[in-house]
């Protein structure tokens, strides 16, 4: 009984990429694609294990590099997720609570926001050069407005009811904000976390594809330039890998904050 | 013990044009440690006097004080059982009760955690305590919302239809428990209900209001023996009380349901 279960999870998980992994490797075997243009899944799986490896040789002059880029790409990852959360809540919670500052500062935002972020990485560029900053920056930028939308429309939800029951119970001031307003506020505030986050993996690779000579989003541009379609595939395989253990990372770590959200939406 | 007192009270919502007149001349006082319920008419007023004395809202004329000082803002002294509990869904029970506590200038940990076992043992929590308020029942939860305001003892009470949403049985324990709990330690207190039974059962002072802008329009003293348990319900003088408040509460209902009455253009 409960192998069987279990096999049909796996079944049921399993299905989509093994098909996805066949049709690759047939479209090549077939003659449908050239085998220099899309190498099959197990050529790639090969570059990929010499890549982080440098066992085989089969990924030439990358061989082994994988680790180094991987860490580059991570880093400035975290340093701009870290960056976007901080000034995301911080800021949205000031806009949340205050009409004077979502006065202020909601016409610059919505502006900033509607110019793709992509269009900031030329003038970053010449501002910090090339090297981690610009990366970075362009990151920070891109992640910051998921959260802080996501962290003032759910300040600014927080029934005034629990509001004013803190203040009955003796908290004021900046407390009011970190045990009422922030707590209630969470579940829309991990929503913003999570759209930062993927935000934030699509940034590193594109800033990386111009602005650093490092990181995932390096090697793939190199690897077109000397023609290298293995590495361009293993390097993209890694990045669609690394954003989903992330996020489901980040789904780990919301599940335990938001335990008690979950009751209140489905058990009670 | 504390006194509260409203004296010449007017209360408005809205402005201009759709101005409501919630209170006009409301005058109600709360002697310090007796048990006051106050009855009246759907929208007739009897929130916008609890939210004045909690300091969630002001007057626009008129006095609120407590001991004679006027009430500024919400505060400890002053605890507020609120109709839909208001209870912090992320907080586990005995985070709830103790929410108070913690913001004490006094926090001692050990302290603390003694407090809310004496609440969590009072209101028959203890097995609970590590439960959000979403796995709770009803009248469990009504219990930690009871448990959080004690918890920082405040000389005055004050419950807003708190058992309004219970089933007739629960309600009736919470009512004795509520006693008890009161009689244990009597604390200046003010019950707002549509329940007539309730109203009597539970008082020193049963307040009837009028119709809105709300006034109060007779005050019964609710003269029947302490400590008390539900079988008073069955005694002649109850039913006396009860049926007296019925007919008051009625003839206010009466006139807030009748168009244009009681509004102040
Ligand atoms: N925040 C508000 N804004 C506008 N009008 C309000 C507000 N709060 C109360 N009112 C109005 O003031 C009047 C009195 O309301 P209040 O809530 O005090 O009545 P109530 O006696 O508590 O009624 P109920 O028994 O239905 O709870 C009502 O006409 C209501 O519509
Ligand atoms: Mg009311």
């Amino acid at each position: 009984m409960v192998g069987r279960d279990r096999a049909r999870l796996f079944a049921n998980y399993a299905a989509l990429p093994i098909a996805i992994l066949l049709l690759w490797q047939l479209a090549g075997d077939l003659g449908l694609v050239k085998r220099a243009l899309l190498p099959g899944p197990l050529q790639v799986l090969a570059t990929l294990w010499d890549l982080a490896t440098g066992a085989s040789g089969e990924s030439g002059r990358y061989s082994g590099t994988l680790g180094r880029h991987l860490t580059a790409s991570v880093t400035r990852v975290l340093a701009g997720f870290t960056i976007a959360t901080v000034l995301g809540v911080a800021l949205g919670t000031a806009i949340g609570l205050s009409r004077t500052v979502e006065r202020a500062v909601d016409p610059t935002l919505q502006v900033l926001r509607n110019i793709p972020i992509t269009a900031f990485l030329p003038l970053s560029i010449l501002f910090f050069g090339i090297s981690d900053q610009p990366a970075v920056f362009l990151i920070a930028l891109g992640a910051l407005f998921p959260t802080l939308v996501n962290t003032s429309f759910g300040v600014k939800e927080v029934g005034s009811r629990f509001v004013r029951a803190g203040r009955m119970l003796g908290v004021s001031g900046a407390s009011l904000v970190t045990r009422i307003i922030l707590p209630a506020a969470q579940p829309a505030i991990w929503t913003g976390l999570r759209l930062s986050l993927g935000v934030a993996w699509v940034l590193v690779v594109v800033s990386e594809l111009i602005a650093v000579k490092s990181g995932l989003g390096y090697l793939l541009i190199d690897a077109y330039q000397f023609f290298r379609p293995d590495v361009m595939l293993a390097c993209m395989v890694t990045i669609g890998l690394l954003g989903y253990l992330s996020d489901r990372l980040l789904l780990a770590v919301r599940a335990r904050a938001l335990a008690w959200n979950r009751l209140e939406t489905i058990g009670g | 013990m504390a006194e509260v007192r409203l004296d010449r009270v007017r209360k408005v919502f809205g402005s201009e044009g759709d101005a409501v007149v919630a209170l006009d001349g409301f005058d109600l006082a709360l002697p310090a440690g007796t048990f006051t319920t106050l009855l009246g008419p759907s929208g007739c007023g009897k929130t916008s006097a609890l939210d004045l004395i909690a300091g969630f809202t002001k007057p626009e004329s008129g006095t609120v004080t407590v001991d004679g000082r006027a009430v500024e803002r919400p505060g400890p002294d002053r605890g507020v059982v609120f109709q839909d509990l208001a209870l912090f869904p992320w907080l586990r029970v005995d985070e709830n009760i103790a929410f108070g506590l913690r913001a004490l200038p006094a926090k001692e940990a050990d302290k603390v955690k003694a407090r809310t076992d004496e609440l969590l043992e009072a209101v028959g929590l203890l097995l609970f305590r590590r439960r959000y308020p979403a796995e709770l029942s009803g009248g469990m939860r009504q219990r930690v919302a009871i448990a959080r305001v004690l918890a920082l003892d405040p000389p005055v009470l004050l419950m807003d239809e708190p058992f309004g949403a219970l089933d007739a049985q629960t309600r009736v324990l919470m009512q004795e428990f509520l006693v008890s709990l009161w009689e244990r330690r009597p604390r200046t207190a003010l019950f707002i209900t549509h329940d007539l039974d309730e109203a009597v059962f539970l008082a020193d002072r049963l307040c009837v209001m009028t119709a809105r802008p709300g006034r109060i329009k007779e005050t019964l003293t609710v003269d029947l023996p302490r400590p008390r348990e539900a079988s008073i319900m069955s005694s002649a003088r109850f039913h006396e009380l009860r049926d007296r408040a019925r007919v008051l509460v009625r003839e206010e209902a009466l006139r807030s349901i009748q168009p244009l009455s009681g509004t102040k253009a």
